[in-house]
Order: structure tokens, then sequence, then C-alpha cells
């Protein structure tokens, strides 16, 4: 049996026996977790990410928590990537472009900023590194030893997790890219703005203004619009068309929730599909793993939407679960 | 003292008839029932026609040659049978060795006899040694026989036969004796019986009725009539010997006691055989002499046993799995696994032709219906230089002559329905020598695939459905030619539709869909071109086509028109010498699109990268793979015990401009009665694969993959039907394929070494005799391992399994049942453990970070399966019902883990539930 074949014969077994409902869906945030990054070249303020050689590009790091409360410490470093097909991304035999770490739990959330060299020889960088989400990072730590990867954060303390981004650059200003941007959210066909007044380890609705639902109410739909425009032109690679052919982005969105279910990870608005609607139900009553106070809890959403060409929007909203 | 030397004849004539023909050799089931003279005549024995040494008439004690004196138990006239046994024409007499002659010493060799189309006996072997010189007279003397060949339909056809050559030493001939007072002899005796079916106890007509005593002066042969009676009057009071033959009954033997003045009235009931009951047994059907075992191992499971093994629902070729040496693949993706090898590193033939696969999609049918097969043979390792192109095992298909199994030239077909799939079979004769076969099945799993899906994830557009059809015309123009025309295909066809995402992978959405078809025409001529020399020649032309596409993540089309020859010629100048010489030629235009990311070594590479992080790139390839060999074997006998087997192979690959050389030896010896040392050492030699080679994606510089093998082991049959097997390997591989560090252009070396070594035990009790259980046992203890780079650590191979265990059991009950159970208890495969994640932020996956590669192993693999059929046998045609559970107690077994998004999250995920597969089978 061919490759092709065994493949499939492991898709049918997961089909008919997967036995993941006992692991944590990814759309559910159950612990502290880096959600997306911000991209955007420093003095560009037409949101462009593709930064030109000289010019400085400024990541920021997006973090998601139950209840919101994220004090992370980090070190990255830029560089250009070695040769690989496959595998965790590491760099080349070239200098760093930029080392940076950030060890102090109240600083965390500031930028790192790499500056593109003029002889810069790809026409990609790559950044990788490790966060200590409420915990202080090992500054010391090779991103590139699996070994080191066990012991992110120093004395135990805090979350780890090992990063890794690979940035594509402009060539020319006609052709860069530009972050694509949400618009608008509506819950249940309402709109649905900023939790106004949420602050991070706020479990309880008490005193927000915040949509409301109640445990076991069916699905309710959630809107994501975008701007106009945002699906940028360029020339894609495919099998008929090697040397590539116009195409517009597709734009990947994904849902993330801190409590509840929702009807899907991903979508991708392309040609099939110009909006995103995602349903999400409430949790249950007898749920044992969601604790529903009596004044409602604060269910936190993130929507982070890529458009695979180094364009990211990262939005987070909130709601009430009422018992 | 006078001396004579006697061919006994075959006293165990039922044994010798079974040898040549099978059990379906003398059916005439409707011919009128012979008399006895004619029955005699027709058969032939050997000696009779003969001038005796020492003035004797040993065609007289000849059962057949006492049929023209019978008691009439024998009715009416008949036809010619549809198969004739060899018949001695010309005896001749062995010089008794001196030695023993001096010392007095009688003996009895037994031989095996190959007789040609013209009577002559191309092949002797001892089989039954006596030493003191015997042997060797005997041998010198049957060479010399002069026989009237065996006939099918009337024609003549090669066939071997069991022969006993009795040296004795005759006493002088006493004086006449004088009258005297002595007491009479006491009045004789008389055997009656009947012979009835032990499935519906009907009586089983025309069965032959043999009767010896036991120094053999006394031997009758009867004819049961048409209500299953047969009778021997005036026998003197005795222990008696009696072989019931009777068709596709097969064989009966029973000792009986005869008392002076009374009847022994005895029933005897026989069980319907399927179909052939040994390998012995797919000799003489065809008039292609069956070439001598060229490998160290070879293991056969007969064809009776074959369809009723548990867990393989009836599938023929699913019984490879309990074989030594066979691994356990995951999930039963049906992989072939041989000594450690990987997948790709072992080859199916069908007659001599490389198939592309041995199963459809989950390995729970093979892609060939059972029922159209001559034999399965597997050698996991040390082949014959007739095989080529792989390092690792080679299963060899025979494919059957329509009508080969039925005794009657008519129409035969097979129904066969279950929930998996259906199947279709038939037989006819095209003429007086040509007959046609073809089959068909199709899967029924789509029909409840719908059911299985969740209908919220996935929409199925193309479930999986398979299909594959056979047809098989055989004609002979002359006694010395036959000729082939075999069609075959199969179709293998899943795919759904995703509307997201599915899972945790953004890349991966849009349609999945797999696509596995070939279709294959193959044209076989044999020749038997004079009584030493036989020419083969094989012509096959195909196409095979592979699709598959995983929404705009990858696709793949590739298309090849696989053309394979193949000549060979095999020669014996004498008996103790053969000769083989031949040459096959692999070609394979093909076409192939391919998007994707690039490929990587697949052994050894945990992979697991997220779709979303690989990039892919457009491959197109026109290019013409083409690679002729040739082979010279010899098969030598120096001395009798011991067969030596030299072969060389020289290939070579235009894909890669190189050629390979591969020298092999084997060696059998029978240190004793029923037991051998087999050995053996060679080089084999395969190609890389060809998505390693292609221009653009792999490496054109790559040269063949090496390994040797070297093997010993012996072989005891214990007792009668009873077998023991045991053999220890080493396989040293060198030039394995691997992939550069990172997967950097060339993408490909030939860096990679590895080791495989272990030991198998394999046991087995066949269902002779009236037994009516079958078994098998097997054991493999083994370790494989590979280094993918100089100075890495070994690591095991993805599919090491240090212990294999298996143990088969049927039994046939009363009333046409059976039952049946496979057990298997498997080592883990290796599993590579995940020690930490690096979240992608580009694309919002997690990459997994391995730690050791197949340091971790999954637990004991266990499972049981059972198999309950119940046949009922109506006049003209059967039927069958059948119960195959897979994983009876619903085992879980572990075959790996899920993890959750960043691997902090795992659960095991296992291998197949209980599946229960009800069937129907009618067989005309």
């Amino acid at each position: 049996m061919g490759r092709g074949g065994v493949l499939l014969s492991l898709l049918a077994a997961l089909a008919l026996g997967g036995c993941a409902d006992e692991l944590d869906p990814t759309y559910l945030v159950v612990k502290e977790r880096v959600v997306g990054l911000e991209v955007g070249v420093v003095g560009a303020d037409d949101g462009r990410t593709s930064a030109m050689p000289g010019e400085t590009l400024s990541l920021e790091l997006r973090y998601g928590a139950p209840d919101g409360v994220v004090e992370p410490t980090w070190v990255l470093i830029a560089c250009e990537p070695a040769p690989s097909s496959f595998g965790v991304p590491f760099c080349g035999e070239g200098e760093p472009l930029a080392i940076d770490a950030e060890l102090d739990l109240g600083e965390g959330k500031r930028p790192f900023e790499v500056t593109i060299p003029e002889d810069y020889g790809s026409d990609t960088v790559l950044m990788i590194g490790a966060v200590c989400m409420n915990g202080v990072v090992d500054a010391s730590l090779n991103p590139s030893d699996p070994e080191a990867l066990s012991r992110i954060c120093t004395d135990g303390e805090g979350l780890g997790q090992a990063l890794t981004y690979e940035h594509p650059l402009g060539v020319d200003e006609d052709a860069a890219n530009r972050a694509p941007a949400f618009t608008g959210f509506t819950l249940a066909g309402e709109s649905w703005g900023e939790a106004e007044g949420l602050m991070p380890g706020v479990t309880s609705c008490e005193g927000l203004d915040l949509p409301e639902l109640r445990v076991d109410d069916d699905e309710v739909e959630i809107g994501m619009a975008v701007r106009e425009g945002d699906r940028e032109a360029y020339l894609q690679r495919t099998p008929d068309a090697p040397e590539g052919e116009p195409a517009n982005e597709d734009l990947q969105i994904t849902h993330l929730v801190s409590a509840g279910d929702m009807e899907r990870l991903f979508t991708f608005i392309d040609d099939e599909a110009l909006e995103d609607i995602v349903e999400y139900t409430p949790p249950a009553a007898d749920d044992e793993d969601v604790d529903v106070p009596a004044e409602g809890l604060v269910v936190r959403f993130w929507f982070v939407m890529r458009d695979l060409r180094g364009g990211h929007d990262v939005v987070m909203r909130a709601l009430c679960v009422r018992p | 003292m006078l001396r004579s030397v006697r061919p006994l004849r075959p006293l165990l004539l039922g044994l010798a008839l079974a040898a040549f023909s099978g059990p379906a050799a003398f059916a005439q089931p409707e011919a009128p029932a012979p008399s006895e003279g004619e029955a005699g005549e027709g058969e032939g024995a050997p000696g009779e026609g003969g001038e005796e040494p020492g003035g004797e008439e040993p065609g007289g004690e000849e059962p057949d040659g006492q049929a023209g004196e019978g008691e009439g138990e024998g009715q009416g006239a008949v036809e010619p049978p549809e198969l004739e046994p060899p018949r001695l024409l010309e005896f001749v007499e062995a010089d008794y060795p001196s030695g023993a002659e001096e010392e007095g010493i009688e003996a009895t060799v037994e031989l095996e006899l190959t007789i040609a189309v013209d009577g002559a006996v191309t092949d002797a072997r001892v089989v039954g040694p006596a030493g003191n010189g015997f042997d060797e007279a005997a041998l010198d003397a049957v060479r010399r026989f002069r026989f009237e060949p065996a006939k099918r339909r009337g024609e003549p056809i090669p066939a071997r036969i069991r022969y006993r050559y009795v040296f004795e030493l005759a006493e002088e001939v006493p004086p006449p004796p004088q009258e005297t007072d002595e007491p009479e002899a006491p009045a004789p005796g008389r055997i009656e019986g009947r012979v009835l079916g032990m499935e519906d106890g009907q009586p089983i007509q025309r069965a032959e009725v043999v009767l010896t005593n036991a120094d053999q002066s006394i031997a009758r042969r009867s004819v049961a009539g048409e209500d299953g009676t047969f009778r021997f009057d005036e026998l003197p009071p005795g222990r008696y010997t009696l072989v019931i033959l009777a068709d596709e009954f097969g064989e009966l033997t029973q000792e009986e006691e005869v008392v002076s003045n009374e009847i022994t009235d005895v029933t005897y009931r026989m069980r319907l055989l399927e179909a052939d009951e040994g390998e012995e047994n797919f000799f003489g059907a065809t008039a292609v002499i069956d070439p001598p075992p060229r490998e160290v191992t070879r293991r056969t499971i007969p064809r009776e046993q074959l369809t009723r093994i548990p867990g393989t629902r009836g599938d023929a070729l699913r019984a490879i799995e309990v074989l030594p040496g066979v691994a356990r693949p995951p999930f039963g993706t049906g992989q072939l696994i041989i000594r450690g090898s990987s997948p790709q590193d072992s080859q199916v033939f069908i007659e001599g032709i490389p198939v592309p696969q041995l199963y459809h999609f989950g390995g729970l049918t093979s892609i060939f219906n059972s029922r159209l097969l001559d034999r399965i043979d597997f050698f996991p390792g040390n082949f014959s230089v007739r095989y080529g192109r792989k390092t690792g095992g080679v299963v060899e298909v025979g494919v059957r002559d329509p009508l080969g199994i039925h005794p009657q030239r008519g129409i035969h077909g097979v129904a066969e329905f279950g929930v998996i799939d259906v199947s279709l079979l038939g037989e006819f004769p095209l003429g007086e020598n040509a007959e046609a076969a073809f089959g068909i099945r199709r899967s029924m799993i789509d029909i409840v695939f719908d059911q299985l899906v969740p209908e919220d994830l996935l929409s199925v557009t193309a479930a999986p459905v398979y299909y594959d059809y056979q047809s098989i015309i055989t004609w002979r123009p002359t006694d010395r030619d036959r000729l082939r025309l075999l069609v075959y295909g199969s179709s293998d066809r899943f795919g759904i539709v995703a509307d997201e995402a599915l899972g945790d992978d953004p890349a991966i959405r849009g349609n999945l869909d797999l696509t596995s078809r070939f279709h294959f025409v193959h044209f076989d001529y044999d020749r038997q071109v004079d009584d030493q020399t036989e020419l083969d020649l094989d012509l096959q032309v195909g196409t095979i086509n592979l699709e598959f596409g995983a929404g705009d993540f990858a696709s793949f089309d590739a298309r090849f028109n696989q053309i394979f020859g193949r000549a060979e010629l095999r020669h014996r100048p004498n008996s103790r010498v053969r000769l083989i010489a031949g040459m096959d030629i692999f070609s394979a235009p093909l076409t192939l699109n391919y998007f994707g990311p690039a490929p990587q070594q697949s052994e050894g590479n945990p992979g697991g990268d997220p779709a979303s992080t690989l990039e892919r790139e457009p491959y197109t390839v026109d290019a013409v793979a083409y690679r002729p060999a040739m082979y010279f074997e010899s098969d030598l006998q120096p001395w009798e015990p011991l067969k030596l087997i030299l072969g060389m192979r020289v290939d070579y690959a235009r894909e890669i401009d190189r050629w390979s050389f591969d020298p092999r030896m084997a060696a059998v010896l029978e240190v004793v009665d029923d037991f051998k040392i087999r050995g053996g050492v060679g080089i084999f030699s395969q190609p890389p694969e060809f998505q390693e080679t292609a221009e653009g994606l792999g490496n054109q510089d790559l040269d063949f993959i090496h390994s040797v093998h070297t093997g010993l082991g012996f072989d005891w049959v214990i007792d009668q039907g009873i077998r023991l097997s045991v053999d220890g390997f080493y396989k040293r591989l060198w030039d394995r394929v691997v992939g550069t560090e990172n997967g950097v252009p060339p993408r490909f070396t030939n860096g990679g070494i590895g080791r495989i070594y272990g030991m198998e035990v394999s046991g087995r009790i066949d269902p002779i005799d009236g037994r009516r259980f079958f078994g098998y046992l097997s054991y493999t203890l083994s370790r494989s391992e590979r280094q993918d780079r100089e100075g890495d650590d070994w690591r095991l191979f993805d599919f090491d399994q240090t212990h294999i265990f298996t143990l088969v059991g049927a039994y046939k009950l009363p009333r046409g049942w059976e039952v049946g159970v496979t057990l298997r208890l498997v080592s883990g495969n290796p599993t590579t453990p995940i020690v930490g994640s690096a979240q992608d932020l580009t694309s919002g996956t997690y990459f997994p970070i391995y730690g050791r590669v197949n340091s971790e192993r999954n637990p004991l693999f266990n499972r049981l399966d059972l198999r309950i059929e119940k046949q009922w046998i109506f006049e003209s045609w059967k039927l069958a019902l059948f119960l195959d559970i897979q994983n009876v107690y619903n085992q879980q077994n572990q075959e790996g883990y899920i993890y959750n998004y960043d691997y902090t999250q795992r659960t095991p995920i296992n291998g197949l539930p209980f599946i229960p597969a009800l069937g129907i089978r009618g067989e005309l």
C-alpha cells in the first residue's frame, strides 16, 4: 500500500476511533498563551509590514489567559534563517540581526525591534526565542536546543513557550504587504464592542457592561468584518503557475475563547467566504471545568487575523455568562 | 540362496496417487462405475507388463493388479479418469549391494520420481533412505525405468510419484510340500463396509478402497458402489490396512481385523476437502514442472488452510500476517514489514510480476481473489536471484489455472456477500484445451461509511470504494505448451470534502482525495522444450495511476505505464544439476505532477510539522525508469543429502546510471530423515525510490541500496503433519538512502546503514489423516536498527517489534461447523517522545520538538480474532455462512498518541476496535 493509502487508513482510523475528546480544544484558552502578534514597520503609518532594507521592524506579542493576567518576560533573536525544508526553523551561520531580552515582569509587553541591514541576503527574517508567562525567562537558553525548552522559566515559576516566526521582507513599496484589520464584531446580530473597564484578573461580571448569555443557552453567532481591500493582490505560485499568478490573500481568522465552545478554530476569508460567522455556545450548567458564579462569569474572546504574508491583527472581546 | 529384487508397487498407492494429482485426480462421479478389470488396466501399476526379476510377477501383488481378480464389488463400466497416473512399462533390476547381500540385509528405499511426458524419469530422489548402498542402487535403477506417462483427459502430462524399491533376499526354493497331516488353513473372513460423507452422511460413490496385509502378500482393490458399499471376500484371518481414496474427500487409512468365518462390518466417514491439502498437490496439474525450492527459507501455507484463518475474513493473502518474520503494521494499514525491513524494501509478485500493492485501503482486503490463488510463497530473506531490486522480503502469489481444482470440467462459481465487500467468481471451459475464469469484487464500506463519520465534520463525496477484478484464460495448444492471459486490476478511491480546516492546522482544508488504481495485462507462455529443458516467457503491460489531493495544500498525480518482461530457461542436464538463466526488464515511463512540500526521509523521521509551516513547490517530471537485469542460478546436488544453490544477478538502473552485482548462495543438508539444515548468504540491491532520484525532487547521484542476508535454520518434521522450523538471520544494510540534515539539497544521500538480526520459530499442524485440527504457531524475536549518519547513535527501526507471537487454531466440528481463533501478542512499535513545542506565530500552529527518535515504545499489542463457519453441502453446490470477528474482546491497543495543540497533553490513539464481519458464500 502506498503512503497515500497509509495516510487515509490512518485518517479513517482516527475518524472511526478518535479519542481526542479528552484533550482541551485548541480554541479554549485554559492557561496563559501567546495568541498572536502584531508587526509593523517603524515609522510607516499605512500599516505596512514589509520592511525594506534599512528599515526597522517592530513586533509585539499578544497574550491571552482565562483571567487575562499575563506578565511575560522573553528572549528573542532575529537572524537570517538557515536553509531547511522541515522542522523548527533555526538561524543560519551569520551573526544575529538582533538579540533582545526582557526579564522584568512588568515590562514584558514592550515590542521587539530588528533593523534590516542594507546588504541583507534573504527575503525573510527569522525570529526565534522563548517567553515565560508570569515568570522570568532563562536568558541564557538556546532556543534551538530541544533540551533547553523544558526549562524556559527560571526556578520553574511561570509557563514557558518557545516561539518562532518568519517574516517576509519587502522588495519594493508597490508590492508591500499591509496588515489587515478587523472593522467590527457582532454577537447574535448586535454590535459587539470592546469591553470597557475590563481589567486583567477580573472574572466576575459585577460592575461590567457586557453582553450577556446564560449557561445552557443555544449557540449564538459571532460575526467579524474586515476592511474592504484587506485581501490584497499578490502573485501566488500553484502547480499550474509555478511562476505565480495573480491572486488575493486568504485571511485566516483564529477564534479563541476562555470558556464555552466555538464552532471551529479557524475561518478563512477567501473568494468563497467573504465574512466570518462562527457559532459560540456558552458553557453548560453541568460543565465541571467551568465555575459560573452567581454574578456571572466573564468570558474572554481573542480573534486573530493573519494574511499569511506578514500582516496580523489581534482583537479581544468579552461577554458575561450568567447562571 | 537366490536373491530377488522386487519393486514394491506403490503399496502406498494412495499416497503415490495423491502426490501425483491430489484428491481430485480420479474424480469421475458422473461416469458409470468401473469394472474391476477395466479399472485395473486403466490405472496401471509399476511392474505391470514388465519382466520380473527372479521370475516373480510383482504386478500380481499390486493392488491394481488385484482388481482384476476382485470380488466384483466395482460395478459397471467407466470412462477414462480425468487424470491417470503413470504406469511402469520397463522395470530395471537394481544391483543388490554386495556387502548387504553377504550380510543378508534387506531394505526398502522410498523414492520420489519425476516422470516426463515421454515416460522417462527426469528426476529421482530418495525420500526414505535405507543406507548400505541400497539408495544408490535404487536410484540407478529407477532412472532407467520407462513409464507410460500420466495423462490428463487422455493427454500426457508430467507427474511426480512416490515409489518404493524393495530389496529382498529370496529364500531358496523349498522342495514341494509333502502331504502332511497338518491342520487345514483357518476359514476365511470378510470385510464389508460403507464410505459416507462426514458432513451429510451421504454415500461416497466410486471411492477406491485398497486392502493390503502386513507383509504385502495380499493386496486387493475395490470400488464403492452407488450406495457407498464395498466388500472383500475370502480374506485369511489377520490384520489388514485399508486405504480409501475418494477424490475431493481425500484419503483415509484404517487398520481392520478379519476373523475366521466372520464379517467385519465397517463404516468410514470422510470429510470433504475444500481444496488441495499440501503443496505437493499443486504439482502435476499443469504442463509446467514445478521448479524446486530455490530459497533458504520458504514458507507456504496450504491453500485449503489459507482461507480459514480467523481474522482474515477468508482472505488468503492476509494470512501472510501470521507467518514468522512479518511484523504487524499499525492500524492494520496493510504494509508488509518483513524481517525488520521498510515496507518499500519488500515486494509482492503475482506470477513473477511486481504489483504496486497487496491490499486495498485499510488492509482489510487483498487485491486478488483468494479462490484463484494456487499458492502463496513467502520468502523473508535469502531469496532466489529470480527476484531482484529489493532488499527486504518477497511474497510470490501463484495463480491457478481455471478449473484446476475442480474434478469436473464444467461451470463453477462462487458468490460471496459480506458487510465489507461482495465478490463473484466464475470458471468454465473454453473448448477442449482451454479454460477461463473471472473474478470481481467491490467494497460495501461506502454504504456504511456515512453512518460512521460525523456529519457535521465531513462532507463525504467518495466514501472508501474499492474494486478489483481478475480474468484468466489458459490454453494448452500442445502437451508441451501452455499459454495464459491474465488481466487484472484494482482501484481504490477515497475522498472527503472539508468545508473548514481539519483539526488544528489551517492548511488542511478543502478536498481530501486519494485514488490508487492499476490495470495489468500479463501474457505467460511456458514451454517444455524437451525432457530436460523448460522455457518461461512473461510479458506484462499496464498502467498505475496514483492521485492524491489535500485541498490546496498538496496534490500528486502520477501515471506509470509499467512494462515488465521476463524470460527464463531452465535446463537439467542430469538429475543432480539444474541450470537456470533468466533476464527481466522493468520499464516505467511516467508522468508526475506534484505540488507540495519537498519529499523527506520517511523512515526514522517522526515528521509532524504543521502543514502550514511547510514550504510548497510545484514539480513536474517526465521520465522513464528502465531497469534490466540478468540472472543465473544452478541447483546442484553434489551429494545425495546436500543441495547447493548458487546464483548471481546483475541489475542496471538507468535513472541513476548504476550497476549492481548480487552473488547469492544457499545450501540444504538433509541430516537425517525429516530433518534438514538450511543456510544461505547473499547480497541484495535495490534502486532508490523514485522520488529520491527524480530530477528536481531528489538526488540523481544516488547509488543502489545494498544489504547482505545471512541465514541458518532447520526444518524438522516431528510427526506426520507436524513440522517445526527455526531460523536465525542477520542482515546488514548499507548505502541506505537517508535525508540530508534539515532536508537541504540534494535532499538525499546514501549515508545510512542498518542491522537486523533475530530468530524465527514456526510450528505447524496440518489437518491430515482425518485430523480435524490445524494450527500454526509463529514467534519472532528480532531487533532492527538504523544509523542515519556517520557518528549518529543507532536507533530503532520505525516498526521494530521485539516479540511477535501468533497462534492460529481451527477445528472442524460435526455437521459442517468450524471454529477457529487467532491470537496475536506483539511488542508495541517504537515511538518518538515529544519533549516540547515551538509556537509558529506565522500560522498559529505549533511545531513538536522531539526527543530521541524511536526511544519509547507503545504497550504490548494483543488481539484475539474468531471465525465461525457453518457449511451446508447440497447435491451440486455448497453454501457457507461465516462470522469473522477481529478483536473479539475489543482490546484497546495503543498505536500512538494524539496531542493537544501545544503538545502539553496527550491521550492514546487506539487501533482497530471490535470488527465483526458476517458473510455468506455460495459455491457451485
